[in-house]
């Protein structure tokens, strides 16, 4: 397996993309409808400005990599006990993020399609993601490519669709400004959609000229993002309304079910709209199990990656088996949002800093 | 061989024979042939404070024995719409689908008590399609579910066609979706206008207006032509509409409005433009002086009049069928939006029509 094949700046742009596409359209939308009372666009507005300065710390980050990948640098330059004790944590956060992830989709489909089919059929998913992270970081990448055209595409086309029947009125207040959702758990709760490009930054080695173009990639990618997240958002406001959409669990769904134009043939938006999402979902998770893998290997060499990512994936799987309830999946989105914060600020930081001491004090030496 | 190829043979065996698992079937498929797929859903109140529920299911022309029914009609009594769906099972020998309802038809009473509690099953368990049809039946709904609909479209399909603009749909007849009351039930800056239906002895059922709703119970019922102005304001007419005038009959081909609010002193003021694109269609032969003036001029003056009793209706209960509510989202507070339904009471609220006489038809009017 070729470990220096370079991304492009395109590839990072699709995976971000994709991650977007996986997880802004179901979950979401009823968190951030429910954080305020004032204009819905002021918690996207904090977020993408969050998700870009992270974006630009970790594209910092990378330019000291110099064509080696992140894991092992920060184990050769803190010590192997420091890295550990800092990257413990974003490994237990990415475990849990893809078994969320994977529940709530499974979940979601249970709610609207396929109600009696059982979960542990469904969870089975992960096991397509588990076999092409298995594959390795090109078959991630050239499958990204095809999904993205593909998934992202049809999610494109549904939210434009999607503007049909809404109406800008319903979507007020526009400038009565709020800042009510500093102190709502649902705004820290989505943040998770904000965090694409920190999976991306662990998969691959980035030269200089990479890290310019993760940067690059990754932040074109965050424009589109806010617009789809946007879309998601005030799509089913502006046809449903606040107060319906605050009480719908998942509203960007029930908006394509409530889509009905004489010209589209399809009568199942909701249908296409679940089968384009699980398509990024399924890239996403590979994606995550890569990072996983990347971090796991990194710490501990020995580490087989087949049967790792095997017993990671049978992890996650019963894992998301276990979690009961509904509601017991939204706390856990509720309160985990400090280890997010972690992954998008305090690690990058940490690692940063670290970084640059070293390689000033070896530039000194 | 070696082993590493032989081992990713055997895998690639058994993630085949998974695949191969995986076709046989999901746990959700029931055939076509074995689904009795409802049309029509009919709900009325009982005295004993739980409800009927009609249901109308087209026979796929496979299950027909005798070509004269075209259609399947049941009625249970239940405590909720489910316990009724549930109920009818124990009589029925396929599973009933109502996943592809057309119309949901409640019953005035209903309508008198209270929506909500009847329709939240729908969106809840997402049983209903939300771009199902909502009608209210004045009187008995029985003949609707059990007489044979002598035009002949598919059974319970004919409801929704009577809506559709692209089928027999009429703006007057104001199409109103499941999704789109449900959400006016929820938003206390607008209130709903549902269709009402009565029998008919000739066509199963026909219109004799628009009910108007203060938050889920009815208030009063516009006329059909009072509808008309709502479509207009709405910019809901997006087909043309006859309107039939003393010296002439026009054809509405295009509108456009632009609504202007402002909040003076605690007071809504609205202003309403509507630019009115009309055709003529006919005209009087007993008036001689027709002229694009006076046919402008006289549909001015009978829009207005409708305008006027359509709002008076509407004002006097507090039930904003429109929507203004809906502007002044940003300048009352979330906790104040419950209050509106008064403040649109004492709204002045002025509606001014641009009619443009677009043509005359392929006759010139002399």
């Amino acid at each position: 397996m070729n470990k220096t094949i370079p991304l492009t700046g395109y590839e990072m742009f699709s995976l971000q993309v994709l991650y977007v596409g996986a997880s802004a359209g179901f979950l979401y939308p009823s968190l951030l409808i429910n954080s305020t009372t004032g204009p819905l666009w002021a918690p996207i507005v904090v977020w993408a400005l969050l998700a870009f300065s992270s974006c630009f710390l970790y594209g910092r980050m990378l330019l000291k990599l110099r064509g080696k990948e992140l894991v092992p640098i920060i184990i050769s330059s803190l010590g192997k006990p420091a890295a550990i004790m800092l990257l413990l944590p974003i490994l237990l956060f990415v475990i849990a993020a893809i078994t969320v992830m994977l529940r709530s989709f499974t979940e979601l489909v249970t709610m609207t399609l396929l109600p009696t089919t059982p979960l542990l059929f469904l969870n089975g998913m992960i096991f397509a993601s588990s076999a092409l992270a298995a594959a390795g970081l090109m078959p991630i990448i050239r499958a990204a490519k095809v999904i993205f055209l593909l998934g992202a595409g049809t999610i494109i086309s549904l939210l434009i669709i999607g503007t049909s029947g809404s109406h800008w009125e319903l979507g007020g207040p526009w400038f009565q400004m709020s800042a009510d959702f500093f102190t709502d758990g649902d705004f820290y709760g989505g943040s998770f959609v904000w965090m694409g490009f920190t999976y991306i930054a662990m998969i691959a080695p980035f030269t200089i000229k990479q890290a310019k173009l993760y940067q690059k990639g990754n932040m074109i990618a965050l424009v589109l993002s806010v617009l789809m997240v946007g879309c998601f958002i005030y799509i089913p406001v502006m046809t449903f309304g606040r107060e319906m959409s605050s009480q719908l669990t998942f509203p960007f769904v029930s908006k394509m079910d409530s889509i009905y134009q004489y010209w589209i043939v399809l009568e199942n938006l909701t249908a296409i709209f679940m089968s384009a999402t699980m398509l990024c979902l399924l890239l996403v998770i590979a994606l995550k199990l890569k990072a996983l893998m990347s971090i796991m290997t990194g710490i501990w060499p020995k580490v087989s990656i087949n049967w790792g990512l095997a017993v990671v994936t049978v992890i996650i799987y019963i894992a998301a088996e276990l979690i009961p309830e509904w509601r017991d999946l939204e706390k856990w989105v509720f309160n985990s949002y400090f280890l997010r914060f972690y992954a998008m600020f305090v690690f990058p930081g940490i690692t940063l800093a670290g970084l640059h001491f070293k390689q000033r004090k070896a530039g000194g030496a | 061989m070696t082993l590493l190829h032989r081992t990713q043979r055997l895998t690639a065996i058994g993630a085949a024979v998974l695949c191969l698992l995986a076709a046989g079937g999901c746990w959700d498929s029931k055939d076509v042939d074995n689904r009795l797929l409802v049309g029509a859903i009919g709900i009325e109140s009982t005295k004993d404070g739980r409800l009927n529920a009609w249901f109308r299911m087209p026979i796929t022309s496979s299950a027909i024995g005798n070509e004269k029914d075209t259609f399947f009609s049941l009625i249970q009594h239940g405590e909720t719409v489910m316990d009724a769906i549930n109920k009818l099972q124990y009589k029925l020998p396929k599973a009933l689908d109502v996943s592809s309802t057309r119309t949901v038809m409640l019953s005035k009473d209903i309508a008198n008590s209270g929506l909500l509690p009847y329709l939240e099953f729908a969106v809840r368990d997402r049983s209903v399609p939300l771009d199902a049809v909502i009608a209210i039946v004045d009187g008995n709904m029985r003949s609707i579910f059990v007489r044979s609909n002598p035009i002949g479209e598919l059974t319970g399909i004919y409801t929704k066609l009577y809506f559709e603009p692209y089928a027999g749909g009429i703006p007057r007849k104001n199409k109103a979706m499941l999704w789109e009351v449900y959400s006016k039930l929820l938003n206390p800056l607008q209130a709903n206008l549902i269709p009402v239906l009565r029998e008919d002895k000739r066509s199963l059922f026909t219109q004799i207006g628009n009910a108007y709703f203060v938050e889920d119970k009815i208030a009063g019922m516009l006329t059909m032509d009072e509808t008309l102005i709502y479509e207009m304001i709405t910019q809901r007419l997006v087909h043309s509409e006859i309107v039939l005038m003393s010296r002439s009959d026009l054809k509405i081909v295009h509108k456009k409005t632009r609504i202007k609010t402002k909040l003076v002193d605690g007071k809504p003021m609205i202003k309403v433009s509507i630019w009115v694109s009309v055709a003529l269609t006919d005209k009087s032969h007993q008036e001689k002086n027709v002229t694009e003036d006076t046919i402008k001029a006289e549909l001015n003056e009978q829009l207005q009049k409708l305008t006027k009793s359509m709002l008076q209706k509407t004002q006097s209960s507090g039930s904003d069928i429109v929507g203004f509510g809906n502007w002044y989202r940003g300048r009352l507070r979330p906790e104040t939006y419950t209050s509106w339904p008064e403040l649109y009471r004492k709204a002045d609220i002025d509606v001014q029509y641009h009619v443009r006489l677009r043509n005359t038809g392929l006759e010139f009017l002399k």
